[in-house]
C-alpha cells in the first residue's frame, strides 16, 4: 500500500514537472536573455538556432565550443546590441517571418531544407529589410565559429604562450 | 588600536609610490603605504590572467550595458572584458569636465602599473633644456645628468628589453637584449635611415624580462613568455608591475605596512611645527577618519589624485592648498597628444611572416625641433611604427560555401603598417585642475573640475605628423595610405599621460616643487608622480617618473637621517 502510494507521488511529480517545463525553459530565457524575451518566444529562439545554422554549417566534433551557436548568438545580442538595435532587429526579424508566410503559406520550419536555402539566398540577393537580421545571425555565427578553439589553433596558429618571436620567417 | 605612526608616508601605491616605498624600507625606514583602491596580489588578483579567448562571454567585447554606463572608461583601448576590473568606472569618482577630459584611472596596489603599456624610452638632455631653450613653462631645475644613473638603477629593477643605438635624441640605458625586428621593421628602418640624417626607426625599450638575471630570479619573476595579454597582470611576473615586484620586495623587508581602501583625504599641517605631521584617510569599507602621522610624506596620488589631495590639505597657514603661496597649484597641466594616426600597405617582403608575438613594437624618437627651432610649432612628436602580416578571410556566401571560405583563411603576403603620433603638449596657465566649491564625491572629498584642452600648437603638431609620416611610408613604397586624426575620441587625458600641477622648478614663485621633488614651503612632503613634472616631452614617462621617485626617496632618507626634515 505504501508502495502504491508511493509510486501514485512519483508518477504526480512526474507530470506535474513535464506540465511545467515550457514555462521553466521560458522562464531560463527570460534570465538569460532579458532584453529579447519582451519580443520573442520560445519557438522563435529556435528559429534563430535553425537559420544560423544553415547560414554556417555545424560541426560540433571538429569544432567543439564551450556554449552552444545559439546561446552566444542570443548573449551577445542580448548583451552587446543597444536597445535600438534590438528593435531594428525585431523589425526586421518580422519582415523575415512575414515574407515566409507570404511566399509559402508555412512555417519556417516545416520547408525542405533546399527551400530554406533558396529562401535565404533570395532574401541576401535583394538586400531586403530582413538583411539586418540575417547579417546579425551570420557575423555572430562567424565570430563564435572564429573563436573556437580548434579553429584558432589549427587554422589562425594561435598559441597562448608563444615564448617567443621570430621576426623574419620565410615562407 | 590604529597603529599609526611611522617614519614615512606614501600616498598612492603605484609606479611612483611603490618606488619610494621600496626605497624606504630597503634602507630601514618604517613605511606606511596607503592606496585608496583594493589590494591587488601578484598572481592571485589577477582573475582572467590563463583565461583562454573562447572562454570569455562576449570574447573580449564591452556589454551595451558596460559602454552606456562608461562612456569615458570605454574609450580607453585597454578597457576591454579581459581587464575592466582594473579600471576606475565612472560613476565610482566623478570629476568635473570644464571641457572633455578622459581621466582614465586604476584604483588599487599597483595602480596603472598593471594594465600599463610598458614603453620606457629615457629622457635626453634636450627634453629637459626644452621649456628653458624655447620659453615655456619653467626651466627645469635637473638635467639628464642629474638622472641618468637613477635611469640605471631603475632599468636594472624593472628589466628593459632595448637595443643599444646610439642616439643622442633618445640615450641608451642597461638593456635586456631586444626583441627581433621583422622583415618591414627593419626595412622601414633602412629605408628611413638611408633618405633622412635625423630620423631613426628603432626598437621600442619595453619593460619585459628578455633574459634572466639573479636580480630578476630574486624578485620571483621569469621571463616574458609572449603571451601579449599583459593587462590581465602575468603569472609569470614577465613585465614589470608594481604588484609582482616593488611591493612584495618592499614587503620581505619587515618595514612595509600597506593599506589598501585607504582614501587620502588630505595631509595634515602643523601650524606650530611649520611642517606636515601626517596624512588624513578615510577607510573605504568602514567610511571612518583615520589618522596616520610620519616624518615625511611623499604624495604619489596619480598626477590629478596628488592635485586634489594637495588642493584639499588647507590650513591656516595654507588656505589655498598644501605649498600653494604662489597660487600655481593645480596648474600647468599638460599631457600627450595621440590623435594622429597613418595607417598603408606594403607588398613588399612577400616572402616573409611572423611566428610568436613581441609585446612591444618598433619607435621613432622625435625629430622636429631638437637642436634648433625649425617648424611653425613648438616641440614634436614621437612615434610608434608596427607592421604586421595581413590575413585574410573570405566571408561571403551562405552555408558549405561561407564555411569553405571561412576554413581557407591565409596571410595575403600583404603588410598592415600603421604608426601613431605621441606628442608634446605645452604647459599653459588656463589648463589646470581646482576644487568644486559646492560638488562633493562619495568620501565628502570636493570634485575635481578639469579644465584642459588641445590648442594651436597642437593642431599644428598633428598636420605636420600627417605630413611627415605620408614622405615617409611613400618613399617606403607602402601604398594606400589613409590618415585619421582621432579628435573626437581622444580628448586629453585620453593618452593617460598627464602630468603637472605640482610642477619642479628653481623659483619658489614660480614652482611648487625643487630639484628634489620637495614642496618649496614645506619640505617634508615630497611629490614624484607624474604631478611634478615641469614639462612632457614625448617619452612614455613612467620609466622618468620612476627615476624620481627613486632619486627623491634616498635624498629623503638622507635629511632623514641627518633630521633635516
Amino acid at each position: 500500500m505504501i508502495r502504491r502510494r508511493a509510486a501514485l507521488k512519483n508518477i504526480g511529480i512526474i507530470f506535474g514537472s513535464l506540465t511545467f517545463l515550457p514555462y521553466a525553459c521560458s522562464y531560463e530565457q527570460q534570465i538569460l536573455y532579458p532584453n529579447l524575451t519582451p519580443y520573442l518566444k520560445s519557438k522563435q529562439f529556435e528559429l534563430f538556432r535553425l537559420i544560423s545554422d544553415l547560414i554556417l554549417p555545424k560541426d560540433d566534433l571538429a569544432f567543439p565550443t564551450n556554449e552552444s551557436r545559439q546561446e552566444f548568438i542570443l548573449t551577445m545580442i542580448n548583451d552587446c546590441y543597444s536597445e535600438s538595435n534590438i528593435k531594428k532587429l525585431i523589425t526586421s526579424f518580422q519582415s523575415f517571418e512575414s515574407k515566409i508566410i507570404k511566399s509559402h503559406n508555412k512555417s519556417f520550419f516545416d520547408l525542405s531544407f533546399e527551400q530554406q536555402m533558396s529562401f535565404l539566398n533570395n532574401e541576401y540577393q535583394s538586400k531586403s529589410d530582413s538583411l539586418f537580421f540575417l547579417d546579425t545571425l551570420k557575423n555572430y555565427s562567424i565570430l563564435h565559429f572564429e573563436t573556437s578553439e580548434n579553429y584558432m589553433s589549427d587554422y589562425l596558429y594561435f598559441e597562448f604562450i608563444p615564448g617567443r618571436y621570430e621576426g623574419k620567417v620565410l615562407i | 588600536m590604529i597603529k599609526n605612526k611611522y617614519d614615512a608616508i606614501v600616498v598612492g601605491a603605484g609606479m611612483s609610490g611603490g618606488w619610494a616605498a621600496k626605497e624606504f624600507c630597503d634602507q630601514g625606514i618604517k613605511t606606511l603605504l596607503l592606496e585608496r583602491g583594493p589590494n591587488v596580489e601578484h598572481i592571485k588578483d589577477y582573475p582572467t590572467t590563463n583565461t583562454m579567448p573562447w572562454e570569455f562571454k562576449h570574447r573580449g567585447r564591452l556589454t551595451e550595458k558596460e559602454i552606456r554606463e562608461n562612456p569615458i572608461i570605454s574609450k580607453c583601448y585597454a578597457f576591454k572584458e579581459d581587464s575592466k576590473h582594473f579600471f576606475v568606472k565612472d560613476d565610482h569618482h566623478k570629476y568635473v569636465q570644464k571641457k572633455p577630459f578622459d581621466w582614465l584611472r586604476g584604483y588599487q596596489v599597483g595602480g596603472k602599473s598593471i594594465m600599463w603599456a610598458r614603453q620606457v624610452q629615457r629622457w635626453s638632455k634636450y627634453d629637459f633644456e626644452g621649456p628653458a631653450r624655447d620659453g615655456y613653462a619653467v626651466e627645469w631645475p635637473i638635467g639628464y645628468d642629474d638622472i641618468k644613473d637613477w635611469y640605471t638603477y631603475v632599468e636594472k629593477f624593472v628589466g628593459v628589453s632595448g637595443n643599444k643605438d646610439g642616439l643622442d635624441t633618445l640615450p641608451d640605458g642597461d638593456f635586456l637584449k631586444t626583441w627581433e625586428a621583422n622583415a618591414v621593421e627593419e626595412y622601414f628602418s633602412k629605408t628611413i635611415k638611408k633618405n633622412y640624417s635625423d630620423r631613426h626607426v628603432i626598437h621600442g625599450r619595453a619593460a619585459h624580462l628578455t633574459e634572466s638575471k639573479p636580480i630578476f630570479i630574486k624578485q620571483g619573476r621569469g621571463l616574458c613568455m609572449s603571451r601579449t595579454i599583459c593587462q590581465r597582470g602575468c603569472p609569470l611576473g614577465g613585465y614589470f608591475n608594481a604588484n609582482s615586484t616593488l611591493i612584495p620586495w618592499a614587503s620581505k623587508t619587515g618595514n612595509l605596512d600597506l593599506k589598501p581602501n585607504s582614501v587620502v583625504h588630505s595631509i595634515i599641517y602643523d601650524d606650530k611645527k611649520n611642517k606636515a605631521v601626517g596624512v588624513r584617510v578615510i577607510n573605504n569599507i568602514t567610511k571612518k577618519i583615520e589618522e596616520y602621522y610620519s616624518k615625511v610624506i611623499f604624495v604619489t596620488a596619480a598626477t590629478l589624485n596628488t592635485n586634489l589631495i594637495l588642493l584639499n590639505s588647507k590650513s591656516s597657514r595654507f588656505p589655498n592648498g598644501l605649498g600653494n603661496d604662489n597660487g600655481l597649484l593645480g596648474k600647468y597641466i599638460a599631457f600627450h597628444n595621440y590623435r594622429g594616426v597613418i595607417r598603408a600597405k606594403f607588398e613588399g617582403m612577400r616572402n616573409y611572416t611572423v611566428k610568436g608575438r613581441k609585446p612591444t613594437s618598433h619607435y621613432l624618437p622625435r625629430f622636429r625641433n631638437v637642436y634648433k627651432q625649425d617648424t611653425d610649432f613648438l616641440r614634436g612628436y614621437a612615434a610608434g611604427f608596427s607592421a604586421r602580416p595581413e590575413r585574410e578571410t573570405i566571408k561571403t556566401g551562405l552555408g558549405k560555401n561561407l564555411l569553405d571560405n571561412i576554413l581557407k583563411t591565409k596571410e595575403t603576403g600583404v603588410w598592415n603598417v600603421s604608426s601613431h603620433m605621441m606628442g608634446e603638449t605645452i604647459p599653459k596657465i588656463t589648463n589646470q585642475v581646482y576644487l568644486d566649491s559646492e560638488k562633493v564625491d562619495q568620501w565628502g572629498i570636493p570634485l575635481l573640475n578639469i579644465d584642459v584642452d588641445y590648442d594651436e600648437n597642437d593642431e599644428k603638431m598633428v598636420k605636420d605628423f600627417f605630413e611627415q609620416f605620408e614622405e615617409m611610408f611613400t618613399i617606403a613604397g607602402f601604398k594606400n595610405i589613409k590618415i585619421k586624426d582621432n579628435r573626437k575620441l581622444r580628448n586629453p587625458g585620453n593618452d593617460i599621460h598627464e602630468m603637472g600641477g605640482v610642477r619642479m622648478g628653481n623659483d619658489p614663485k614660480t614652482s611648487l616643487l625643487n630639484k628634489w621633488n620637495q614642496l618649496h614651503n614645506c619640505k617634508n612632503v615630497f611629490v614624484s608622480d607624474g604631478a611634478c613634472m615641469t614639462s612632457t616631452s614625448t617619452q612614455n614617462p613612467s620609466l622618468t617618473f620612476m627615476a624620481i621617485s627613486a632619486r627623491a626617496a634616498n635624498y629623503a632618507i638622507k635629511e632623514l637621517k641627518k633630521n633635516n626634515i
